[in-house]
């Protein structure tokens, strides 16, 4: 399928190999259901390391016998039309997998309204990367790839290697993940690394078979026999993928997205808060995956109808005018997701009291004024709602506000001491809150001695906002101590091995003061 | 057609003159000469010629110095023994004689003679040698190119006073027969290129070429690509620097400026002073710039999706700062920021196209009058004024003012798809633009070299592109260098520089 006029450079070759593993890396991590414990992840990525280069040297081997064993040389061969219309078959259910798992991932992590459309958008890219232009290109887009999405993820380990060594928390770690555990997950292990391994082998293989062909023997020429071995373990790849990775299997579930990273616990958790961007440098690796997977398709296409030169041009840049279409039609679907920020009616508190109907919830919000030094206007008083559900209060705040909700800045959650305390009502509420992906995880989680109400009325007392004042108040004085805060996705994640702690407050002449820290596990 | 001269001088004179009719700034002129024994034909271009050397010396020497002339080969005898300069040249077609004194040389014909003589007399008005406006250096040479073409290509042979340095002249436009240098040094430059140069000149014909910008125009390998694929300066220094790296650069005549090729990415952040200012703080100014660059073409984009669809992706007291400022103001995000870029690209080109001091007196009044009513007014907030204001300054830390403007035109596209698809459009839009980019080649070196295709260069190629090496330690040219003459300092054998 690739030609030897299409010529990359081993570096080249070696940054797509990089991408597609951590393209593949990222799939599996993303549809683990729960999280994922750090010692089987380990091993299974050993599997598929192990798997891929097996896999490669096994099918030199296959070849360098067929030539032996026959005579014969490999190189120059033309496909037969079998091969291809195999080829075709494969990879469509892997294709139409690929976009369904990245559309689902995309709709749980990106609140907005990109829908099914976005796989389509970047598919395209790929296929206008991968059949418009060529490998050649392919080649140099990889390595600019590899600065831009590699580069990043290595600082990032980085840092976060940095912060568990600086915060003494890799032995924790260990024992967290061991208490977590309690025993290797074979199936885990097996699962996810043949599934990644497949993933990967899905999106170059041929790519990287005719370079080690090539540098073997020396030869530009495709090895196009080779195909028939190889063509055989790509498909029981594929399977291996669609059957243990299927989207039926992951399909509705949650995607806990860098959860092993969520492990080390980053300045305001910082994996959760950035999100955003492990999508925007996953979406690239994405690109590269599906560059390669195309590239292969529409090679194979061209081969098949015996396309011209020319007619691949013509058909490149069909391809790119349709993908410029689509960019639009798909970027002018997003555009209701944007809200100015003046109109976002940030939450700066939300306290939860228990009563007989339900919920009382109480709604902090920012005195913009007071916050910022500016005069921004009048500042919102708190407001109460009851409800039988968290959502049904979410819903009367809304309809009775000229501002759209926004949960993303909220530093703090209240809850009465009564409610924590009793097992079964807090099961509820961390179950509600849970179903709220718009509440953000990271918000710290406090407790009222009496009611939240009454501390989130301390609003102006405090000049701006209880839930800043509370969210300070912990930062400055008791996380420099050494103590750690609980945020809500310890409750909602189930982290149970945490060593963290809840402050309840009560007021205290108009002013919200720690009373006692609550241990929490 | 070109006509072939005939000894019959009358012939070649009513030729000559129903051509040059109604050229009024054709001096045309028959002189008798050498006691009237033989008749000539001067014909000069009024104003382009050198007044004092034609009239004063040449034609002095011809009419009073010259007394005996032979009767056979008259014409020939004038060539040979009373022409006071060594810069003559003879033609053999009327045409041919004709564009050279359009050029401002001095033709002479002669009875008799099949043959024309041409005196070099060219002394064509123009500015002299000024300081470099758009390439400023602070430690290094302050001169740059005029519209002269041969004080250009006199401007680079002065720093390169060496024999392989060759200089190719063509003259191209059907009708302004514009003079054209390639030069290059001959044991430097890649054959390829040079092959690939020359049939891209010769691959087209237009009636005019006014300037060098016509000729990357129509040679370079993109049309359509807003980054420029050849690397265009008004310094003769880095003109000289770009020979001795093996690339090959035009100059053009009426043109101040000059093109070098082929031109990569890492080219562009490349600045004079990066080589004359110390190491340290020239690697500082140069990383400086990459920055600066990637803030120039990603700040407003990246404000956009940040502020408007990502806030949870914002500290808590930026979200709520971006909140406060943007009460009252009457747009929305993206078309505030798109209004305020588009006043500030007014302001650049009112700037431009001002005269000097009332220039920078418009950008003042611009920038902080207008930019601070319309803050007060609240209908811009004071991010946005900030924003813009960094973006520009950004984008004005880029030496190339082609490249710069490229990434202004960028800027816009990633604005527009941040607006409509926040991080995602924006990655999409990052996207196509690396893919773009990847798929750029300038005369068969792929644009974002060294960062891609690092294996078609030679060791040292992290010599000098985000970074530059001491220069004790830069060892190698860069990879448009032909293969075995990467070598270029030696400490060791002196002589064994090549």
């Amino acid at each position: 399928m690739l030609s030897d006029n299409q010529m990359i450079s081993r570096r080249q070759a070696s940054w797509i190999f990089m991408l597609n593993m951590l393209g593949a890396g990222l799939f599996s991590l993303t549809s683990v259901r729960t999280q994922v414990p750090s010692v089987s992840l380990l091993f299974s990525g050993l599997l598929t390391i192990l798997v891929v280069i097996f896999y490669y040297m096994a099918s030199f081997h296959i070849f360098e016998y067929y030539e032996k064993k026959t005579g014969l040389s490999l190189s120059g061969r033309k496909l037969p039309a079998a091969i291809i219309l195999l080829w075709l078959m494969l990879y469509f259910p892997g294709l139409v997998w690929a976009m369904d798992f990245f559309r689902h991932v995309i709709e749980d992590r990106i609140p907005t309204a990109y829908g099914w459309m976005v796989p389509v958008l970047f598919l395209m890219a790929a296929l206008m990367d991968g059949a418009g232009k060529g490998i050649e290109v392919r080649g140099r887009m990889a390595e600019l790839m590899g600065w831009f999405v590699c580069v990043p993820f290595i600082i990032l380990f980085a840092f976060g290697l940095w912060q568990a060594v600086k915060g003494g928390n890799g032995g924790q770690l260990w024992i967290e993940t061991l208490q977590q555990e309690r025993s290797t997950d074979i199936f885990f292990i097996l699962k996810t690394g043949f599934g990644r391994a497949a993933f990967f082998l899905l999106g170059d293989q041929p790519l990287f078979l005719w370079r080690c062909i090539r540098n073997r023997n020396g030869k530009k020429n495709i090895l196009s026999r080779a195909y028939w071995s190889s063509g055989i373990i790509l498909m029981l790849s594929v399977c291996v993928v669609i059957l243990l990775l299927s989207p039926k299997g992951t399909a509705g579930e949650v995607y806990p997205f860098g959860v092993v990273l969520q492990l080390i616990r980053f300045p305001g958790n910082f994996i959760s808060r950035y999100d955003i961007f492990f999508m925007m440098l996953w979406m690239m690796s994405y690109f590269i995956f599906a560059g390669g997977m195309l590239l292969q398709l529409v090679e194979a296409v061209n081969l098949f109808i015996g396309a011209e030169e020319r007619k691949k041009r013509i058909m490149g840049k069909k391809l790119a005018l349709l993908f410029g279409m689509l960019t639009m039609v798909i970027l002018l679907c997003g555009c209701y997701a944007e809200r100015e920020p003046q109109n976002r009616s940030y939450i700066m508190c939300m306290g939860i009291d228990y009563e007989a109907a339900g919920w009382k919830i109480s709604y902090g919000f920012p005195d913009l004024g007071a916050l910022t030094g500016t005069d921004a206007g009048e500042p919102e008083p708190v407001r109460v709602i009851h409800a039988s559900t968290i959502r049904e209060a979410a819903d009367k705040l809304e309809a009775s506000s000229d501002k759209t909700t926004d949960y993303s800045q909220m530093p703090v959650i209240l809850i009465e001491k009564k409610l924590l305390d009793n097992d079964d009502k807090r099961e509820r509420l961390m179950k509600e809150l849970a179903g709220e992906k718009a509440i953000r995880r990271t918000a710290l989680v406090a407790c009222a001695k009496d009611t939240a109400e009454e501390i989130l009325e301390l609003d102006d007392d405090v000049h701006g906002s209880v839930g800043v004042f509370i969210y300070e108040l912990c930062q400055n004085n008791y996380e420099n101590k050494g103590y750690t805060m609980s945020i809500l996705e310890d409750f909602i994640g189930g982290r149970t091995g945490s060593e963290t702690v809840i402050p309840v407050f009560e007021n205290n002449y108009d002013i919200p003061e720690i009373i006692e820290l609550m241990g929490y596990k | 057609m070109n006509r072939e001269i005939v000894p019959d001088l009358d012939e070649n004179i009513a030729y000559i003159e129903k051509r040059f009719e109604g050229c009024a700034d054709a001096v045309m002129r028959r002189l008798w000469m050498g006691d009237e024994k033989l008749e000539i034909y001067v014909i000069y271009m009024d104003s382009m010629y050198d007044r004092d050397f034609v009239d004063g010396v040449l034609l002095k020497s011809l009419l009073f110095d010259v007394s005996r002339l032979p009767e056979r080969h008259a014409g020939q005898e004038i060539f040979n023994k009373y022409l006071a300069t060594a810069d003559v040249k003879e033609i053999s077609r009327l045409d041919d004689l004709m564009d050279e004194v359009l050029k401002g040389n001095t033709g002479i014909l002669a009875a008799g003679m099949s043959k024309a003589i041409v005196v070099s007399s060219k002394a064509l008005p123009g500015r002299g040698v000024t300081e470099a406006e758009t390439e400023v250096s602070v430690h290094g040479s302050k001169e740059s190119f005029t519209e002269s073409f041969r004080t250009n290509t006199v401007l680079i042979r002065r720093r390169i006073r060496d024999t392989r340095l060759k200089s190719k002249q063509m003259t191209i436009g059907v009708r302004s027969k514009t003079d054209v240098a390639l030069m290059y040094m001959e044991d430097l430059v890649r054959p390829s290129v040079l092959r690939e140069v020359l049939s891209r000149l010769e691959s087209f014909e237009i009636d005019a070429v006014l300037d060098s910008s016509y000729l990357e125009a129509l040679t370079e390998d993109e049309w359509y690509s807003p980054f420029p694929q050849y690397q265009s300066t008004e310094r003769p220094d880095k003109a000289a620097s770009a020979l001795l790296e093996g690339r090959v650069v035009l100059v053009v005549d009426n043109s101040p400026v000059v093109l070098i090729l082929p031109a990569v990415f890492a080219c562009f952040f490349q600045a004079s002073d990066d080589y004359y200012d110390r190491w340290g703080a020239a690697n500082f100014v140069r990383i400086l710039r990459y920055a600066a660059a990637l803030a120039a073409v990603l700040l407003p984009g990246f404000y956009i999706a940040l502020a408007g669809f990502h806030p949870e992706a914002l500290p808590l007291s930026f979200a709520l700062s971006f909140a406060a400022s943007r009460e009252g103001v009457p747009f929305t995000l993206p078309v505030e920021v798109i209004v305020m870029e588009l006043a500030f690209e007014l302001l650049r080109e009112a700037g431009i196209r001002l005269p000097g001091p009332m220039g920078s007196t418009l950008g003042i009044v611009g920038g902080l009058i207008i930019g601070q009513a319309a803050v007060d007014a609240h209908i811009v907030s004071p991010v946005v004024v900030i924003l813009v204001a960094l973006t520009a300054l950004s984008a004005f830390t880029i030496p190339n003012e082609l490249f710069a403007s490229a990434f202004r035109m960028v800027k816009f596209y990633l604005i527009i798809a941040a607006s409509l698809g926040g991080f995602v459009g924006l990655t999409a839009a990052v996207l196509t633009v690396m893919l773009h980019l990847s798929g750029l080649k300038s005369f068969g070196v792929p644009y974002m070299m060294p960062f891609v295709s690092a294996e078609m260069a030679p060791e040292g190629k992290w010599q000098d592109s985000l970074w530059r090496m001491p220069m004790g330690e830069m060892y190698e040219r860069p990879y448009f260098t032909k293969k075995g003459h990467r070598r270029r300092l030696r400490k060791e054998k002196k002589d064994a520089i090549r």
